[in-house]
């Protein structure tokens, strides 16, 4: 009985400790969405993505309420020469920060539903490969300054 | 007596004739401004003359390259489906031309992808970002023949028979001075100082 009982709470830290981890695994700060023309087909997101486990962290899906689709880009500057290349996987080693930022990675956000003008809002939805799922609120603007109110774009997690 | 001083006098006569020439070459093509390359402002002396091309602007209105004459001019070549890299460098241009409002310069964007960007299309985008800036379109065969002149590089990545592909390309800014000439690349990244500090000093230097 008493075997019983160790081993079963030996099982619920393990999996408390677990769930403790998955917790903070995966923060996401100054959030924004560039504004653009009312008529173009894709805009850009940018973010910091931040790690703060010691192990890989892979993006599994990235999707918005406001998007038919949304893929990850990486614009490449060669001898002024600009690529754009698709980022097919995205994984963040042990406590890696990535940063998206004009003329660097960034979200391509496909096929708005409606045109999103400078202060209105975008959901997005991150699923991590460990199972986290984070959801974030940003603001569309011209540049990654704050705005007037100091607000970042906020994320929460799900699980 | 003049033969005395033949010799002299024909010294004379070519000291004089290639002293003019230094003047007149001076005045033609100075010594060439350079830039620190940290700044990624390569300046090309002497200025490469551009091809008279026919294109038409956001308005529907011809444009051919000798309307460039008769004002320095800043040009960007890119394409309305770009979400990244062109926005960011019209915005920069967006706030360069607030700092340089006293100055006499025109603002051209040129499209790369005129399947896709027709004037209508221009119109609206450069609407966004300042209607008194110029966007062109046209025959793709005279885009390329002025891209290839300025040294613009592109080439096209996807399907380009769906209206889902992506245009790789040339993402400096080209100074065109008031003779259609280009002397200067503005290399990314450009911000809105780069781009003032850059165009200030080289309209300072060659002048109209």
């Amino acid at each position: 009985m008493l075997k019983l009982l160790t081993r079963t709470i030996i099982c619920w830290a393990i999996t408390g400790l677990g769930l403790a981890l998955a917790e903070d695994t995966i923060s996401i700060e100054a959030a924004w969405v560039r504004s653009a023309p009312p008529t173009v087909n894709v805009m850009a997101g940018y973010l910091r993505l931040i790690n703060h486990s010691p192990n890989n962290v892979t993006v599994n899906r990235i999707s918005s309420l406001q998007f038919e689709r949304v893929e990850v880009h990486r614009s490449v500057i060669h001898e002024g020469m600009m690529h754009m290349e698709k980022v097919e996987s995205l994984t963040l080693t042990g406590h890696q920060q990535l940063v998206f930022e004009p003329g660097g990675y960034h979200l391509m956000l496909i096929a708005p539903h409606q045109p999103l003008a400078r202060g209105a809002n975008v959901s997005l939805a991150l699923e991590f490969d460990h199972g986290e799922k984070l959801m974030i609120e940003t603001l569309v603007k011209d540049g990654p300054e704050e705005d007037s109110m100091g607000q970042h774009g906020s994320s929460h997690h799900q699980h | 007596m003049l033969n005395r001083f033949k010799i002299p006098l024909v010294a004379l006569a070519l000291l004089l004739a290639a002293t003019a020439s230094v003047v007149l070459l001076k005045q033609i093509e100075p010594t060439p401004l350079e830039f620190d390359s940290s700044m990624g402002i390569p300046v090309m002396s002497p200025p490469i003359p551009l091809p008279e091309v026919n294109l038409v602007d956001q308005h529907n209105q011809p444009f051919q390259t000798s309307t460039l004459k008769g004002s320095w001019n800043l040009l960007f070549f890119g394409f309305t489906n770009c979400p990244d890299v062109c926005p960011t460098t019209l915005n920069n241009l967006k706030q360069a031309a607030k700092q340089l409002s006293q100055q006499p310069i025109r603002y051209i964007f040129v499209s790369l992808d005129p399947n896709r960007d027709s004037p209508e299309k221009l119109k609206d985008y450069m609407n966004f970002f300042n209607p008194e800036f110029t966007a062109l379109t046209g025959n793709k065969a005279e885009i390329d023949r002025l891209s290839e002149a300025l040294g613009v590089i592109y080439d096209y990545e996807g399907d380009t028979s769906s209206d889902d592909y992506s245009v790789n390309h040339y993402a400096a800014i080209l100074v065109v001075d008031p003779q259609a000439r280009l002397r200067a690349h503005i290399l990314p990244p450009h911000s809105a100082s780069k781009i003032v500090t850059g165009i200030s000093l080289i309209m300072d230097y060659y002048g109209n």
